[in-house]
């Protein structure tokens, strides 16, 4: 292991660059450490030196393979083998004379044969990374290694050398906010750590060294730094964020031009004032109509709600006339009603307290309450209290998916009605297309259709249709000057 | 004593209302209310209205001999040890009531959205696409555009597909198609039935704006004016 003598960092032998900062840790030329030695086997480690010297084992083992003369990288590779020597011709035969002796170095001397140039591999095709060997011919990792010079360019996020100042560099390129902020956050909280290379460092170059100095950090980290301490220890609170007066000059506007018109229509319909045409109630609100008015004199109908306070102004308009036709066709019956809301019953025990002063009658009522365990109290709501009819009053489309699942699965003949929000009829009338459902109110339209359906005069939802309709069409209109000042 | 009742609903709603100007003491004293009331009024529900008729109260005779509830032990208990949970000691206990509630809760809910959704869904989606036996030229079109928009809708819940990149020369990254035609009208389906959905949401905000300012205007302001002339 080599440490980086600018981070301290170790590296693998092998490595030309430190993993972390970039520092040149040795030439390319820099021969490697020796490698360890390969561990003794197992049967020559039980005998003395003195008996396994000799090379082989007293036990007669299988003499250990015989190391490979060339490096592992370059095994396979078509080299050329080594030229023969000449056989050494013969001295001539000079005549006797009396030659100098030879020297021991000139009688001694061995020519070698030049050291043949291994065969490399062929360059890949271009488009394909290159894998070059490496002296000890283990790549250990890609970084070491991989050779993207024949990559198209990519798009350089950072391309700033290390110690750009901040704002030449902002110049340049844009790094994001992000990396400023952590090249901020890391010197101030590493200290010591130059991870500034690190992060604008290009993924393809390494980036020379950085100088080792002593020089304190930049103004800008140190801004940075004092900047995030603060934030992170209360003492500076970020600015909210604020609406530019211009932006808000329009929208508000358009919220007095709302609230004229619902006073407007609410004010205009107590004059006896109506702005639009009366509904024509659609076949749900007929199938819903007809349902009520198949029921027995003495039919028990299980009222289930799962709905709050915000939502009754819209739900219990059409609570209330169903309530009225009820106790008109069935005086004789019963109405039980549960709810898993906690608000539930309280919020019918009102529509149906103003049923009992408007229409009278003898129909009984039985608040059963509050319903708790979820889907599995709800089934055995059901199951405990059958009853010739279901009406499910939801706030929202789960819950009334909820109820209708469980009555179309425990009693999928009986008559089911619902009463829903506009938020939630999308969501709920395919099960009306389905027949699972045998009626729907969905929306105030269809509640005021339903009440003109029962009486001349109408109910709440049938008062505050025009008003309704008024302040959709603002809401209609805002939107339409929203997209064009976009 | 009612129009006292109805002038405290309408001036807890002008606090709400105040917000519009910006966040105030009497918005806060609202909503606190709200919130604080909410709370305790489904605590009183669910004390007297499930734990003592339904649990507490037939123990209690179990007790002392006047019937013969011994089963409710068993609900009595698991709830014991779900409250359990709030002891880090204990937590363990609550497990067994956590299973039970998700045990039985899932395979109820299971069952029924099987039963009560999924399967009548799918035999209603199965419409006739053609003009023949009484089915109208007109119908057999609606249902077209309904069975393709469904099919379509769901196709396009690809969650494994990948985005679209770009096809950079040299690279391994495998440039993968753009959106097919049918994806995309799929998407258009789901939006419009979100637009819907929207359009549904922005008509309940409405109708309990106006149901507010009727109940301000009509049941309260009105009446009170009318008290005093």
């Amino acid at each position: 292991m080599v440490t980086c003598p600018n981070c301290g960092i170790e590296n693998s032998d092998s490595r030309l660059f430190c993993a972390v900062c970039g520092t040149q840790l040795r030439e390319e030329t820099t021969p490697l450490p020796d490698p360890t030695p390969p561990p003794v086997s197992n049967t020559d480690s039980l005998f003395p030196d003195w008996l396994t010297a000799s090379g082989t084992s007293p036990l007669g083992s299988a003499p250990s393979p015989k190391k490979s003369a060339l490096p592992s990288w370059l095994q396979g590779a078509e080299i050329e083998p080594l030229p023969t020597p000449k056989a050494a011709a013969p001295p001539p035969v000079s005549p006797p004379s009396d030659p100098a002796p030879a020297s021991l170095e000139e009688r001694t001397r061995v020519t070698l044969p030049p050291t043949p140039t291994p065969k490399v591999e062929e360059a890949p095709p271009k488009g394909r990374s290159t894998i070059l060997p490496t002296p000890s011919g283990k790549p250990e990792t890609w970084d070491d290694h991989l050779d993207f010079s024949d990559l198209p360019e990519w798009e350089e996020i950072d391309v700033v050398e290390a110690g750009t100042p901040l704002a030449a560099a902002d110049e340049a390129k844009e790094p994001s906010m992000g990396v400023v902020e952590t090249q901020g956050l890391l010197a101030g909280v590493t200290g010591a750590i130059p991870i500034e290379p690190i992060i604008r460092q290009s993924r393809r170059v390494p980036l020379p060294a950085p100088p080792i100095t002593d020089e304190p950090a930049s103004a800008e980290t140190d801004e940075a730094t004092a900047l995030f301490a603060q934030i992170a220890g209360g003492a500076v609170r970020p600015e909210p964020i604020t609406v530019p007066r211009s932006a808000a000059r329009g929208t508000g506007f358009l919220h007095l031009l709302l609230m004229v018109a619902v006073l407007g229509g609410i004010l205009l319909k107590a004059a006896g004032w109506e702005l639009f045409n009366s509904p024509v109630a659609t076949p749900a609100v007929q199938a819903y109509s007809t349902t009520l008015a198949a029921l027995p004199r003495d039919a028990t109908v299980l009222v289930a709600v799962e709905y709050e306070g915000s939502i009754a102004d819209e739900l219990n308009p059409s609570l209330l006339a169903t309530f009225n036709q009820i106790r008109d066709t069935a005086p004789e019956g019963r109405v039980v009603v549960v709810s898993t809301s906690p608000l539930g019953t309280a919020l019918v025990r009102e529509a149906w307290d103003a049923s009992v002063e408007a229409v009278g009658g003898k129909t009984e009522w039985d608040g059963v309450g509050y319903v708790t365990g979820g889907t599995a109290g709800q089934r055995a709501t059901l199951a405990r209290y059958p009853a010739a009819m279901t009406l499910v009053v939801a706030g929202d489309s789960l819950a009334a998916q909820r109820w209708i699942e469980q009555i179309t699965a425990l009693a999928p003949e009986r008559p089911l009605l619902a009463i829903v929000p506009a938020g939630a009829e999308v969501m709920v009338r395919p099960y009306l297309a389905s027949g699972q459902v045998d009626g729907l109110i969905g929306n105030v339209t269809e509640s005021a259709a339903y009440e003109l359906s029962q009486t001349d005069e109408g109910g709440n939802a049938w008062a505050r249709l025009d008003t309704i309709t008024l302040a959709a069409l603002v809401i209609v209109l805002a939107m339409v000057v929203g997209w064009l000042r976009k | 004593m009612n129009l006292l009742n109805i002038s405290i609903a309408a001036v807890l709603t002008l606090f709400v209302y105040s917000y519009l100007f910006r966040d105030n003491l009497l918005y806060r004293l609202a909503s606190h209310l709200m919130v604080g009331l909410g709370v305790a009024y489904a605590l009183t529900v669910a004390v007297h209205s499930v734990l003592l008729p339904k649990l507490m109260i037939p123990l209690q005779r179990t007790i002392t001999g006047d019937t013969n509830r011994a089963d409710l032990l068993i609900p009595f208990t698991l709830g014991v040890f779900l409250l359990a949970k709030a002891v880090p000691r204990g937590a363990r206990l609550g497990q067994y009531g956590v299973a039970t509630l998700l045990g039985v809760g899932l395979g109820v809910a299971v069952g029924g959205a099987l039963v009560g959704t999924l399967i009548p869904q799918l035999v209603a989606n199965m419409l006739p696409l053609a003009p023949v036996g009484g089915v109208g030229l007109t119908q057999a079109i609606l249902n077209i555009i309904l069975v393709a928009g469904t099919i379509l809708a769901l196709l396009s819940f690809t969650y494994t597909r990948p985005a679209r990149t770009p096809v950079i020369e040299g690279s391994n990254i495998a440039a993968t198609d753009p959106p097919s035609l049918l994806y995309r009208v799929g998407r258009w389906v789901l939006m419009v039935a979100f637009g819907a959905i929207l359009g549904g949401t922005i008509l309940t905000y409405t109708t309990v704006l106006v149901g507010r300012w009727d109940f301000l205007i009509n049941d309260w302001l009105l009446k009170l004016v009318g008290l005093f002339m």
